[in-house]
């Protein structure tokens, strides 16, 4: 049996649910939005867990789920929260509840797409370039700083220079323009990231355990998330084939972050050089799949059923991380 | 030279300082975060090749990666008293992106550093409970029953502290050390305080576990050895 956590139409989530139906494997999907009639309880004993989860009238023993897929959005964010006063007890059920399934998802035997610790790296992506350079990627250059100084010799050496949150709050990266220069004085009360801009060829690889969906991304925005706004056109997608060291890399760094599912945003100079910018721990793959027809929920769903082994020994993945 | 940061009310870290000094390791400095909260010069570098920061102090003190051979870390969190009159959104997000930049250079700290800063907190992972409370298990510790992350106490008991620095366990005669070690190994905690509940029939069970523990339970022995991991240095 197969655990979807999340909101069942959001569209990673439901592709990963379809894909479960195709291959003809139990699922059950824990709808957020149904907390008010949800409950769970578990016991650790012994270093075992279970317990039950009850949604209505369905109820399931912690212990016979074999894979879990986390979609969950801020429980305090739900829209049948909205109306509820801060002390409603509706409210202190639903954060109760989603510690207790946080908790039990921590713990759990379960194959778990992705366990929440794993997920916290890119909360800090100066701190995630570190670890992804101890895997062997080249990473840009990054100066976070309050000193105006620093910044502007940072862009007369690298001539293009763009600038993006340091922690995981979603920002739009904009590139550094001569009329930002007079508004640099305000970085002195809050560090903030400049990075060498890298120009190349934008690839997202979607890493499922030992498999690999590369995606090219043509545009000339900055930010291709953002191209329409940006520079007025949407992004073409396309499948594309990655060399096998740059491949097996990217499995090392997933698994060297404990990711069976991940993310990666690569992008590949004329000079045949591979830089590695960031890792998605909870990637929203269904604008690639979409675009490109690559089966990425379907892979997502054989992991999670079980179907699919590791490419990589564990002493490899260390000897990648310790650099 | 080695550091010491913590918070100004940290009298453990205060204490630990004034032994390692009394021990002549030297130089040692204590760096406090509410210090580094009015810092002058921040500068953290990453490339392919080399990861560093600098920092210049209200009080004119440096601290650079390049001269740093180790240090005690027991800062939690990222003191803002600067941005108290600011709104609410922006205390948010200033306060997220102090916490990741400081996540980003403790993580840059060079040389045995207990603890270090990981993805989950600024001094050595932070963990629930009961994902202790497994990982105790699995090091082969007593752990009682847990029932919806509350424990179901064994009873009437005596509370005792563990310290384990570098996989080595404070403290002569401990039943659990072997337990112990294995605990600080497998959490990958260089300093780690681990709790239990000691039965009058004489059984420990695993109560808790910290990476930011009450160092003077430690005494003497625990200041020793942090000394000589400090100079030393984790293999």
């Amino acid at each position: 049996m197969i655990l979807l956590c999340g909101i069942p139409t959001e569209s990673p989530l439901d592709m990963v649910a379809q894909a479960l139906r195709q291959m003809g494997a139990h699922f059950f999907v824990l709808n957020q939005r149904r907390v008010g009639q949800t409950q769970m309880e578990f016991t650790l004993r012994d270093g075992h867990v279970t317990g039950w989860l009850e949604c209505g009238n369905e109820l399931y023993q912690l212990e016979g789920f074999g894979g879990i897929y986390v979609r969950l959005m801020d429980d305090r964010a739900l829209p049948e929260l909205a109306e509820e006063p801060e002390s409603s007890s509706l409210r202190a059920h639903s954060r109760v509840f989603h510690e207790t399934l946080l908790s039990w998802i921590a713990l759990s035997d379960a194959r778990v797409v992705n366990r929440p610790a794993a997920m916290a790296s890119n909360n800090s992506k100066p701190f995630q370039s570190q670890l992804i350079r101890n895997c062997g990627f080249r990473v840009p250059e990054t100066l976070v700083t309050n000193q105006p100084a620093l910044v502007r010799e940072f862009l007369r050496r690298h001539g293009r220079v763009i600038y993006k949150s340091i922690s995981g709050v979603r920002s739009i990266v904009q590139m550094l323009q001569p009329e930002d220069l007079s508004r640099l004085e305000k970085i002195r009360w809050c560090p903030t990231q400049f990075q060498q801009f890298i120009d190349g060829e934008n690839i997202r690889v979607h890493v499922v355990d030992s498999e690999i969906f590369a995606t090219r991304i043509e545009s000339q925005a900055v930010d291709y998330r953002y191209a329409q706004s940006q520079v007025g056109q949407s992004a073409d997608l396309w499948a594309c084939d990655l060399p096998h060291d740059t491949a097996q890399r990217c499995i090392a760094l997933a698994r060297a972050l404990e990711l069976p599912f991940a993310g990666i945003d690569l992008k590949i100079t004329p000079q045949r050089e591979v830089y590695c910018f960031e890792v998605n721990p909870c990637p929203g793959f269904s604008y690639y799949e979409a675009s490109t027809g690559q089966p990425i929920a379907a892979a997502v769903a054989q992991y999670l059923i079980g179907g699919t082994s590791l490419g990589l020994t564990s002493t490899t993945v260390k000897d990648l991380v310790s650099g | 030279m080695w550091l010491v940061l913590c918070h100004t009310n940290d009298l453990n870290a205060l204490w630990a300082y004034q032994g390692l000094q009394a021990r002549g390791l030297v130089p040692l400095e204590l760096v406090s975060a509410e210090s580094l909260s009015f810092s002058l010069h921040w500068e953290h570098r990453i490339d392919t090749e080399s990861v560093s920061f600098r920092i210049t102090l209200a009080d004119g003190r440096q601290v650079s990666s390049e001269r740093i051979f180790g240090a005690l870390n027991r800062i939690q969190f990222v003191p803002l008293p600067h941005w108290r009159r600011a709104s609410v959104p922006d205390q948010e997000y200033v306060q997220q992106e102090m916490a990741a930049f400081y996540t980003s250079w403790l993580f840059a700290l060079p040389g045995p550093v207990l603890n270090p800063a990981t993805s989950s907190s600024l001094s050595g992972a932070w963990r629930t409970p009961t994902e202790w409370m497994k990982l105790a298990s699995q090091a082969g510790l007593g752990v009682p029953v847990c029932h919806n992350g509350q424990v179901l106490a064994p009873g009437l008991t005596r509370r005792e502290t563990v310290l384990v620095v570098h996989e080595q366990v404070i403290g002569d005669g401990i039943p659990v050390a072997h337990g112990c070690q294995r605990l600080g190994e497998i959490s990958r905690t260089p300093l780690l305080g681990i709790d239990f509940e000691v039965t009058p029939d004489g059984s420990w069970y695993f109560a808790g576990a910290s990476p930011t523990p009450d160092l003077t339970r430690g005494g003497a022995q625990f200041l020793d050895a942090l000394k000589s991991c400090l100079e030393k240095g984790l293999s």
